[in-house]
C-alpha cells in the first residue's frame, strides 16, 4: 500500500513529465492505429478479389507475427534509424495481422446468397464493396479494430526502446536506475490508457452490432 | 412480340453439360413456368437470362439486343429477381430494402418513400413495416418484400427463382394468390421456376416441363394439362397431379350451365361459383348429386353446375 501512495507522490510530482510521456504514446499509437486501419482494410479487401493475392498477403503477416515484437523494433533501427519512424513501422506491420484477417473474413462470410442476389439486381462492383460487402462485415472488422488498438497501445511501451518516446520511457527508466516506483507509474498509465479506450470501442461495438446484426 | 430467346444455346459447368442446343422463345407478357426436378437446367436458364451465367454456346437475345451487347449491369436493373433465400439485408430497414435498386441509381429519397409505400401496399403489408428489419419479418412476410423490391424499379421482366419454396403451405397460397393478382394488375413477363407441380399449373400461363436440359413438354397450361399425348417422362413426372392441380384451379364460374326444364321445386345442394371444379365434383360425391345449383356470393342462383358436362366447358376455356 505504501508503494502505490509513492507511486501516487511521483505522479503528482513530476505530473508535467508522465503528461508529456502520455501525449507522447497516444500520439505515436495514434497515427499507427490510423495507418493500420486503413492499409489492413485495403489489403483485406483486395484479398478477398484475388485469392493467390489472399495467400501470399495472409502467410506474410503470419510470418511477421512469429516475430517477437522487440526483435522486429531492433529490426528497423537497422534500416530505418532510431526514433518515431521505426517506431511507427513496426507498431503497422505487427497490428495490421488482426484487421487484415477480420476484414478478409468478415467480407468472405457475407451470405453468398446475399451476394448474389445482390449482383442479380444489378450492383456494381464498387456498390457491392460499399452498401453490402463492408456494411456486413462491420461487426467483424470492428472486432479486429477493437483487438489492434488494445494491442498497439500496449506494444507502444515498447517503442521507446529504439527512442521514439511515450510511457516505456518510464518504464524503462524504472528498471535501468532500480526505481519499480517509476516502472510502475509508467505501466499504470499504459494499463489504465488501454482499458479506457477499449471500454469506449466495447461500447461502439455492442451499438455496431446490435443496428447490423440485432443483438 | 417476343422479349427473350434462346438460340441453340450450350452451358456446361466444367465438363458437365446442363443444356444443349437449347431453343426457348419467351413473348411479353407471357408468365412462364420452368417447371422440373432439381438438375434439369431450370435455374441456369434464369441465370443465363440476367447475365450471372455465361452461355459457352449460342445466343441469347433480349429485348432484341444480344445479350453480350448489353451492359450486365443495365441488364439486371431492367428486370427484377426473386430467389428463394430471399437475400433481403440485415443491414437494412424494409423501406430501403424495397427501393435498394433505386438507391443503386440514385433515385430521390422522397420519390423512394412514396414507392416504398405504393409496393408494400401491393405486396399485401402495412406501412408500419417500413420501418423495421427483415429479422423482425415471418419468412412470408420477408418475401413479399423480396417480391416488392423485384418489381421497385419498374422492370419489364421478373426473374423467381423457387421463391416461395421456403415457406409454409399456407403462407405459400397466400403469396401464390398475391403474385397471380400482381401479374394481372401489371402484366410483367415473369419467369418462373419451381419443382411444385400444383404451384406450376396454379400461376403460369404458359408451362414448360424439362429434362436433363432439354424440353419435354411446352404449352399454355389448358393444353399443357389436357391434351394427350405425353411422354413417358412427363406421365412419370405429373402422374395426376397436374390435372387435379388444373381442376382446383379453374372456378366453377366458368362451367356454369343454364337449364329451363330443370325441375325449379327440387332444391339442390348449393355451393358458390368461386369454388374450384375439383371442389365442385367433390361436393357432388359428397351429396350424392349430379347436380348443383351455383349461387353468387349474395345467395342468388346464377346457374347449374352439371358433373355429366364439365369436360364440355373445359376444353372450352
Amino acid at each position: 500500500m505504501e508503494f502505490f501512495i509513492r507511486v501516487f507522490e511521483l505522479y503528482r510530482a513530476r505530473w508535467d513529465f508522465f503528461l508529456n510521456l502520455f501525449i507522447e504514446h497516444i500520439y505515436l499509437t495514434f497515427i499507427a492505429i490510423i495507418i493500420i486501419t486503413v492499409l489492413g482494410i485495403i489489403l483485406g479487401i483486395i484479398m478477398t478479389r484475388n485469392k493467390t493475392m489472399a495467400n501470399i498477403i495472409m502467410t506474410l503477416v503470419n510470418f511477421i507475427y512469429t516475430i517477437p515484437s522487440i526483435a522486429l523494433f531492433g529490426f528497423f533501427v537497422s534500416i530505418t534509424g532510431i526514433g518515431f519512424k521505426s517506431a511507427l513501422i513496426a507498431l503497422v506491420i505487427y497490428g495490421l495481422l488482426p484487421i487484415i484477417r477480420n476484414t478478409y473474413v468478415g467480407i468472405t462470410e457475407v451470405d453468398p446468397f446475399l451476394i448474389e442476389s445482390a449482383i442479380g439486381m444489378g450492383t456494381t462492383n464498387k456498390q457491392l464493396l460499399y452498401k453490402v460487402q463492408l456494411p456486413l462485415a462491420l461487426p467483424v472488422i470492428f472486432a479486429g479494430f477493437r483487438t489492434m488498438v488494445i494491442m498497439t497501445i500496449a506494444l507502444g511501451a515498447i517503442a521507446s526502446f529504439i527512442g521514439a518516446g511515450g510511457l516505456g520511457v518510464a518504464i524503462w527508466r524504472g528498471i535501468t536506475t532500480y526505481f519499480p516506483e517509476m516502472t510502475v507509474a509508467g505501466s499504470l498509465l499504459v494499463a489504465l490508457l488501454a482499458i479506457f479506450i477499449d471500454l469506449i470501442l466495447g461500447g461502439i461495438e455492442k451499438n455496431i452490432r446490435r443496428k447490423i446484426l440485432g443483438n | 412480340m417476343s422479349i427473350i430467346t434462346f438460340d441453340k444455346v450450350k452451358k456446361t459447368y466444367d465438363d458437365i453439360k446442363v443444356l444443349e442446343d437449347f431453343d426457348l422463345n419467351i413473348d411479353e407478357g407471357e408468365f412462364v413456368i420452368l417447371l422440373g426436378p432439381s438438375g434439369c437446367g431450370k435455374t441456369t436458364i434464369l441465370k443465363l437470362i440476367n447475365g450471372l451465367l455465361k452461355a459457352n454456346e449460342g445466343q441469347i437475345i433480349i429485348k432484341n439486343k444480344l445479350i453480350s451487347d448489353w451492359n450486365p449491369i443495365e441488364l439486371r436493373r431492367s428486370m427484377g429477381y426473386v430467389i428463394q433465400q430471399v437475400g433481403l439485408f440485415p443491414h437494412l430497414n424494409i423501406e430501403s430494402n424495397i427501393c435498394y435498386t433505386l438507391n443503386l441509381v440514385k433515385v430521390k429519397k422522397d420519390i423512394q418513400h412514396n414507392r416504398a409505400k405504393e409496393l408494400i401496399e401491393l405486396v399485401g403489408l402495412d406501412e408500419s413495416y417500413l420501418n423495421r428489419y427483415p429479422r423482425e419479418l415471418s419468412g412470408g412476410q420477408q418475401q413479399r418484400i423480396g417480391v416488392a423490391r423485384a418489381l421497385a424499379a419498374s422492370p419489364d421482366i421478373i426473374l423467381m427463382d423457387e421463391p416461395f419454396g421456403a415457406v409454409d403451405e399456407v403462407t405459400r397460397r397466400s403469396l401464390q394468390e398475391e403474385i397471380t393478382k400482381i401479374y394481372k394488375k401489371l402484366g410483367k413477363t415473369i419467369i418462373f421456376v419451381t419443382h411444385d407441380i400444383e404451384e406450376a399449373i396454379k400461376l403460369g400461363s404458359r408451362i414448360v416441363l424439362l429434362n436433363e436440359g432439354e424440353i419435354d413438354r411446352d404449352k399454355n397450361k389448358k393444353d399443357f394439362v389436357l391434351s394427350k399425348e405425353k411422354t413417358d417422362y412427363a406421365e412419370n413426372f405429373f402422374g395426376s397431379k397436374d390435372f387435379i392441380s388444373y381442376l382446383s384451379s379453374v372456378k366453377i364460374a366458368k362451367c356454369l350451365e343454364q337449364k329451363t326444364e330443370l325441375n325449379e321445386t327440387i332444391e339442390y345442394p348449393l355451393i358458390n361459383e368461386e369454388l374450384s371444379v375439383l371442389k365442385g365434383i367433390q361436393t357432388c360425391i359428397e351429396t350424392q348429386s349430379n347436380l348443383l345449383s351455383v349461387v353468387d356470393d349474395s345467395g342468388k342462383i346464377k346457374g347449374y353446375f352439371i358433373i355429366d358436362s364439365i369436360y364440355k366447358h373445359l376444353l372450352a376455356l
